[in-house]
């Protein structure tokens, strides 16, 4: 039956999901709860713009760190990411790689459901997922902000910021299901798929630090810098940068499947 | 034989000791290699200076600014200061397998049915790990003399040494954490789940700590264990001993309370 | 004083607890329409078992899924502990003298897993590396692995189900221990194999040492057990020698007859039992003696009368099927 495979991947994740959630809505019930006055960083805003280029050394502009969403944006929105990058690295690794080393995907896969469908069921499922974590977590942190007089956070900026996750989650995603299709061991693809964020991470803060075209090269090919986290609060969406992200993990996923239907199973 | 356990665990390690420590090496020596000239660094440390020191702090550097002018003040903030939680996840891991990993696989019942006590199953694992843990060290500072030795710049290397050492006595005490988590717990998803949630809320107190300055967080930040290893302070000011002595006898501590509490429950019963 | 028995336990009992607040929570996906589950009382999985294995004997342990069989197992190498009693092995205490006893013991789990990126020589190279005598013991290993066919330079997860358990045989005898217990041993061995292996296991009785296994495969059991104990819900129903638990009371009779044996003919029939009526073909349950059913098909020519004893599994099944015989 159309749809078994992601109601049970849904069901299966249940618990995972409560976790998580928890865990990145005390994230930003954390940042939001004990945030404190910015009025003098606010006098820093003009100071930081006259420093052109190298304002951006913090990984955010003067903009958004000089208003009280700004704090948590650094925290909530950036921090936050990195493990929401890990639970995409763990999701991505129980489809494939963690069932076929546990032998569960041999008698799965004798189910009269193709190969495709039971990868993508179970992306969307997660796609689901990721989507539920994020705007939970994203609703409590502005709930937080009535606890906090010094920080005023828009509902809808934060619901755009919860948004602007998922595009990126998904690459995250589609790029660590590929590895453990490919790799096919289990640990391995997690040693890989967890370089792959830290690396990422690493070098969009190196980037940072390091400045001029070099430091643009290191930002670039870090998908941390393409999340676009702090503009997001600024400017809203970005649906055009969204798309170009889904777009590369559409064909990661794509990747995933055609290697995944090609392969042997549990050799 | 003498040491089975300890000996079969280096063997196996091997491989996964030359990935994590070349992985760390990478990122060390990339950074050496990025390293901005002395004019740049200069532009960067006076530029920090003209921030409030809440945003200083949130950079993960302390408020001797003229550091963060010098090549060593770089590589704290862009590298020991960014990776710190990294550090961690080595001894996180490796934890995890001493016994849940084991026990949730179903090996353990066979390695426990040998003639062998199960308190040196823990002992003689954790022994291995922390020779591992060493030696990853070691390949980071390879890293860090190659980025010296490819870009030609001068470092001072005693203090890059320091900052190494220092990340081995947090990483002793997080596996203890996670070994004693472990004897504790059979599954091994749930020894990541905890330690790591330990791992990140210690991370987020000290980081926001950091910037709450004069507010509930920074004094919160004091229960956080990432502010007593901290590599940047290492650097600036030298070993702080106590922490290390402090953070090495609790990792012991807590793997010996481990070795008890393993000895105490039935394996696999679920 | 005598030599101490293999096994002895006295009242050993295993309570598993039950659901505290925690497992609620893990369980509630498993609720239909809410979160919370209703409390998991506590399972008792073994209940005042007294048993005594003597050395030298191949004793077998029969009974269903759930029966307590592991529990057994696990509770006599100390991998978990008794609620209430004590189990003795080789005139030691399990729990006390656990490492002492793992020194002369060899067990093969029922789940057997091993380390499944590591070469199968290898894992024998530690197993004797933690056992002492490493020669020795992989001389013997490698005798063993020959025996039973198994290519030791291969990884683990690349052996079949099989191969893994021959592994798990190599490792569990390869100190040619005192006793060997052995959890569902034969499962996955291929015929031949499972010859090769009972016949390892008759050559261990003939060394003077003992055999303890679980199964429920009835014909292996009935095949090389001295004596037999029967395990239903965690209580120990019956203890006999292989053979006087086939040599039991009642036979299966077959009988012909020339003209249709009609319904109802051998009701009430005293000894006659589990009846059933194929045309001119009766097969029967039969207690006692034969005169009640000769003197109840007297008016019948008789073509033919076929007598068999029941198999373990048929005395089995009366001890499983609702309990009667137990009860006998």
């Amino acid at each position: 039956m159309i749809g078994a495979i992601f109601r049970g991947c849904l069901q299966g994740n249940a618990r995972a999901t409560v976790y998580w959630t928890l865990a990145i809505s005390f994230f930003g019930f954390y940042a939001v709860a004990i945030a404190p006055d910015y009025e003098g960083v606010r006098q820093y805003a003009t100071l930081l713009e006259s420093f052109g280029p190298i304002s951006t050394l913090l990984g955010v502009s003067a903009e958004v760190l000089s208003s009280s969403s700004g704090f948590v944006t650094f925290i909530y929105l950036d921090y936050s990411f990195l493990y929401y990058s890990f639970f995409a690295v763990i999701a991505a690794i129980s489809i494939s790689a963690g069932e076929e080393e546990h032998g569960i995907l041999d008698w799965q896969l004798s189910l009269p459901v193709p190969r495709i469908r039971f990868l993508w069921e179970r992306t969307f499922a997660f796609l689901v997922i990721f989507a539920i974590v994020s705007f939970v977590s994203g609703a409590v942190t502005w709930f937080s902000s009535f606890l906090n007089a010094n920080v005023s956070l828009d509902f809808w900026t934060i619901l755009s910021a919860s948004l602007n996750f998922l595009p990126t989650l998904m690459l995250v995603f589609a790029v660590t299901l590929w590895i453990s299709v490919v790799v096919r061991r289990r640990n391995a693809a997690i040693m890989l798929a967890g370089f792959f964020v830290v690396a990422s991470y690493f070098l969009n803060g190196l980037g940072d630090l390091v400045g001029g075209d070099a430091g643009a090269f290191l930002r670039g090919i870090s998908y941390f810098h393409h999340y676009q986290r702090g503009s997001v609060l600024i400017d809203g969406l970005n649906p055009a940068n969204m798309l170009s992200i889904a777009a590369v993990a559409a064909l990661c996923l794509a990747l995933a499947s055609l290697a995944f239907q090609r392969r042997d199973i549990g050799i | 034989m003498a040491l089975p356990v300890f000996r079969e665990t280096l063997r196996r390690s091997v491989a996964s000791t030359i990935y994590w420590g070349l992985a760390f090496a990478a990122l060390a020596l990339l950074t050496v290699v990025m390293l901005p000239g002395a004019e740049m660094l200069q532009t960067f440390a006076d530029f920090m200076a003209s921030m409030p020191l809440v945003v200083i702090r949130a950079m993960g550097v302390g408020e001797d600014l003229e550091f963060l002018a010098t090549a060593e003040g770089f590589i704290a903030v862009g590298f020991f200061s960014k990776m710190l939680i990294f550090f961690v996840a080595y001894p996180l891991v490796m934890g995890t397998s001493i016994s849940a990993g084991e026990e949730e696989n179903g090996s353990l019942e066979v390695l426990l049915s040998l003639p062998l006590p199960r308190w040196r199953v823990i002992v003689e694992k954790y022994a291995a790990y922390l020779v591992t843990m060493t030696a990853i060290l070691l390949i980071l500072y390879g890293g860090i003399l190659l980025g010296v030795f490819l870009a030609g710049v001068a470092l001072d290397l005693a203090v890059i040494r320091a900052a190494v050492f220092n990340l081995f006595p947090s990483m002793c005490f997080i596996m203890g954490v996670t070994t004693l988590v472990g004897a504790y717990v059979s599954q091994a998803r749930y020894v990541l789940g905890i330690v790591a949630t330990y791992i990140i809320v210690s991370f987020l107190l000290d980081v926001v700590g950091d910037m709450g300055i004069g507010t509930v967080a920074e004094n919160l930040s004091y229960i956080s264990f990432f502010r007593y290893g901290d590599s940047v302070a290492v650097m600036q000011h030298g070993l702080e001993w106590s922490s290390v002595v402090a953070f090495l006898v609790a990792g012991v501590a807590l793997m010996l309370l481990s070795t008890r509490v393993f000895d105490l429950r039935d394996i696999r019963a679920d | 004083m005598g030599e101490s028995p293999a096994i002895q336990t006295e009242n050993l009992t295993k309570i598993y607890a039950g659901s505290g607040r925690l497992t609620h929570f893990a369980a509630f996906r498993k609720i239909p329409g809410g979160l919370i589950a209703p409390p998991r009382p506590p399972v008792h999985a073994l209940e005042g078992l007294d048993l005594r294995v003597e050395r030298g004997e191949i004793f077998g342990f029969l009974g269903p899924n759930g029966a307590g069989k592991t529990t057994m197992i696990r509770l006599l190498l100390d991998l978990i502990r008794p609620t209430r009693g004590k189990a003795a092995v080789l005139g030691l205490d399990a729990q006390r003298d656990a490492v002492a006893l793992h020194r002369r013991v060899g067990f093969l789990p029922s789940e057997l897993s091993l380390w499944r990126n590591q070469r199968a020589d290898r894992i024998l190279r530690y197993v004797a590396s933690v056992r002492g005598d490493v020669p020795t013991l992989l001389a013997e290993a490698n005798r063993l692995a020959e025996r039973l066919a198994l290519d030791t330079t291969r990884k683990v997860r690349t052996y079949s189900s099989g191969n893994r358990r021959k592994l798990g045989l190599v490792i569990a005898m390869m100190h040619k221990p005192e006793l060997l217990i052995l959890d569902e041993p034969s499962s996955g061995l291929d015929p031949l194999m499972q010859q090769t292996f009972y016949q390892l296991l008759r050559e261990a009785r003939a060394e003077g040492r003992t055999v303890f296994l679980s199964s429920h495969i009835l014909s292996e059991v009935q095949t090389i057990c001295d004596r037999v104990g029967i395990l239903r819900d965690g209580i120990l129903r019956a203890v006999e020698s292989v053979e006087a638990l086939t040599h039991v009371e009642f036979r299966r009779i077959r009988i012909r007859a020339r003209e249709e044996i009609p319904a109802g003919c051998l009701e009430n029939v005293a000894g006659v039992s589990e009846v059933r009526l194929q045309g001119r073909t009766a097969e029967l349950q039969l207690h006692g003696d034969f005169d009640p059913l000769l003197r109840a098909l007297s008016n019948f020519y008789i073509e033919d009368v076929r007598q068999h004893d029941p198999s373990l599994e048929e005395i089995f099944l009366a001890y499983y099927g609702d309990g009667s015989a137990v009860e006998q």
